[in-house]
């Protein structure tokens, strides 16, 4: 009996393992990038820079094309500019920074496979006979020179030794404006993306992603305190175990802040925090408040309208609409007072949409283009956005054949390849 | 590695108590293994047929599930025919009503000794499901292909224990949202499945299956509902039970 018990305990042991899947963000220090002489980049060089590049070498892992795109991580007086590359592959990207070294321009980063966990560290150079001297030249000259961005890439933190190259193309498309939405403010969790899902971490990187907007999810804590959580409760998919199970709404914001950190080691953020990050900090221009809980929402709608007039009293143009995506929520927000002046996104049936003068109607993917849906809501002053879009071949097909305003989608980079890339 | 059925006492104690409770039925009994039956043992059969009903409860990671944490039943009809001297048919049905799968296969076995068989097989398979949930009308369907070793020791007492390893490839996966197809890139070769069953006499003619399944695949075709769309292979712990007829 005993042989049995061991065989059955030993089996369990081995066969009970859990691979844990991470996709650390390389350590991407490279001694010439932060040579004391380089500098950084202008705005002229930057916006060069930009564009649909066809790739050459590399594109078992990239793709045949590629959409670069600069964005910025304001904090304070300091801002730091991005270039990513959001590759026709999916769901590829790299992220670098850019420097000038003499007449060099230096871009050091990282790649990710969004859908896997591959990643590793991606430098390019520019130099003579690369165009490099226009993109340096202050002037914008009507000709434009073969740009040719060459450099290497490889796997987790090892030196990256594989060639890569990318032609410039085109630039970006930009003719009829998108949102793209990334969900739960930059992506999901079990992406294994650099940080949580919302959180004001993964906010600041949405642009990088290629967000121009974000979705994310607002609950209550048992002290009425706006946050930012997805899960009905406390599970381990999103925290880091600690004991704690049941509703979010079961705990003040105080327990909540003390006790539980979020897989990547963040504390829950208050609504508060998330749209000071999305003001002060970002680009972004829409933030979509998915309403997860049922009670009053005159707290959501106060700092709507505190974060909107910051936004605007800075000369930006945010949009923040209260998300209805049920019929429960619905009623609270009929209880706000001027509710049909409040904007709004609703996911629910087009007479809902008018019954609350929503500016935004938002049905999920799978009941189709709809095309002739949309265009009524056009045509009464509304736009349309679609949830949540995330294959490749249905992204581009919503693009081609759909007349939505707006993408939501856990792929943002995806969204914005296919969106820049369109001719 | 984090060994996280431990973590889950209720499967340990089931299998424990069942261990305890046929221990002392098992004692009297030391028959041949011709005059025993067993589904999963690779041995060649003595019978004709061999039938087992019962079920699989599959706990499907959080990376799919998100907050939910479903642990999911399935009923699980199971039959071998002997069809030569070592060889024998395999064909398996796996129920939800909603999805179910449907495999068949051949499978040669042999006994290296009075104590060691092992056996070497292929299994195909074909999926189907339909579901219309909170709005979302889905269906999805495709194929399997399951090449599979199998290594078994037969204790004392009649007790049977099988290690059987599978290879999961999977093909032409349709997956249908409302009327929109949901293309996605999953790979053929999509993971592999470890199980470890015991085989041992319950009451009666009857013999019970006791088993644990891991898989490790990129697509587990009960989770086509929630088009996932990683391309990394999650772990999907699987309870078996069988009752063999």
């Amino acid at each position: 009996m005993m042989k049995q018990y061991c065989v059955a305990i030993l089996c369990m042991l081995i066969f009970s393992c859990k691979k844990k899947y991470e996709a650390p963000v390389p350590d991407a220090r490279w001694d010439l990038f932060s040579s004391s002489t380089a500098t950084v980049l202008t705005h002229n060089t930057r916006n060069k820079l930009e564009g649909v590049y066809s790739i050459t070498d590399g594109t078992d892992v990239f793709g045949p094309s590629a959409a670069l795109k600069w964005s910025y991580t304001a904090n304070g007086r300091d801002t730091t500019y991005h270039l990513s590359m959001f590759c026709e592959r999916q769901v590829v990207y790299v992220i670098c920074e850019g420097k000038r070294l003499d007449s060099t321009i230096l871009l050091n980063g990282y790649w990710r496979n969004v859908v896997n966990t591959e990643t590793g560290l991606a430098r390019f150079t520019l130099s003579k006979n690369s165009g490099v001297g226009y993109l340096l030249d202050s002037s914008n000259p009507d000709t434009i020179p073969a740009i040719v961005i060459t450099g290497t890439f490889g796997t987790g933190d090892v030196p990256p030794d594989r060639p890569i190259s990318l032609q410039y193309s085109r630039p970006l498309y930009r003719a009829t404006p998108l949102e793209i939405v990334a969900h739960r403010g930059g992506g999901r969790t079990s992406d294994l993306l650099p940080a949580s899902e919302n959180t004001v971490e993964i906010i600041k990187m949405a642009s990088r992603l290629g967000a121009t907007g974000i979705e994310i999810d607002v609950r209550f804590t048992s002290d009425s305190v706006p946050v930012l959580y997805h899960d009905a409760t406390i599970n381990e998919r999103l925290i880091q175990k600690n004991g704690m199970v049941g509703p979010i709404e079961n705990y003040s914001y105080a327990q909540l802040n003390g006790l539980v950190r979020l897989i990547k080691g963040e504390r829950i953020p208050t609504l508060r925090e998330a749209l000071d990050a999305v003001v002060y900090n970002t680009s972004l221009r829409y933030v979509w408040l998915d309403t997860k809980f049922t009670g009053s929402m005159q707290k959501e709608r106060d700092l709507q309208v505190e974060y909107m007039q910051k936004a605007a009293a800075m000369g930006r143009n945010l949009n923040i609409t209260i998300g209805i995506p049920d019929e429960d929520v619905l009623k609270n927000f009929l209880k706000l007072s001027g509710y049909q002046n409040i904007p709004s996104v609703v996911e629910l049936t087009p007479q809902d949409v008018t019954t609350t003068n929503a500016k935004i109607w938002a049905p999920r993917w799978t009941l189709g283009l709809q095309n002739e849906e949309v265009e009524r809501m056009h045509a009464a002053g509304r736009k349309a956005f679609v949830w949540t879009l995330d294959v490749p071949e249905n992204i581009n097909k919503y693009f081609l054949q759909g007349k939505f305003d707006g993408i939501l989608s856990n792929y943002p980079s995806s969204v914005a390849y296919y969106y820049y890339a369109k001719q | 590695m984090t060994p996280s059925l431990l973590k889950t006492p209720g499967i340990c104690v089931c299998i424990i108590i069942c261990l305890s409770a046929f221990s002392k039925s098992t004692a009297a009994q030391n028959l041949p293994i011709e005059q025993q039956k067993f589904i999963y043992f690779p041995h060649p059969m003595s019978s004709k047929w061999t039938t087992s009903i019962g079920l699989t409860a599959t706990t499907l990671p959080y990376d799919i599930t998100e907050e939910l944490h479903y642990r999911v039943p399935a009923g699980d009809f199971h039959v071998i025919r002997k069809v030569g001297n070592k060889v024998n048919l395999d064909g398996r049905l796996s129920i939800q009503l909603l999805q179910n799968l449907a495999t068949v296969g051949a499978r040669w076995t042999t006994a290296l000794n009075n104590r060691v068989s092992v056996g070497a097989g292929n299994e195909v398979g074909y999926w189907f499901g339909f579901v219309n949930f909170a709005g979302f009308k889905s269906r999805g369907s495709g194929w399997q292909n399951i090449p599979n070793v199998a290594i078994g020791y037969r204790f004392n007492k009649q007790v049977l224990l099988s290690f059987r390893a599978d290879a999961i490839m999977n093909f032409n996966i349709k997956t249908f949202a409302g009327n929109e197809r949901v293309t996605t890139d999953y790979r053929v070769f999509s993971g592999s499945s470890y199980t470890i069953a015991l085989e041992q006499p319950f009451y009666g003619n009857r013999n019970l299956t006791l088993g644990f399944r891991a898989l490790y695949t990129d697509f587990f075709w009960q989770t086509w509902p929630a088009f996932e769309s990683f391309d990394r292979n999650l772990f999907f712990p699987q309870l078996i039970i069988g009752l063999i007829l």
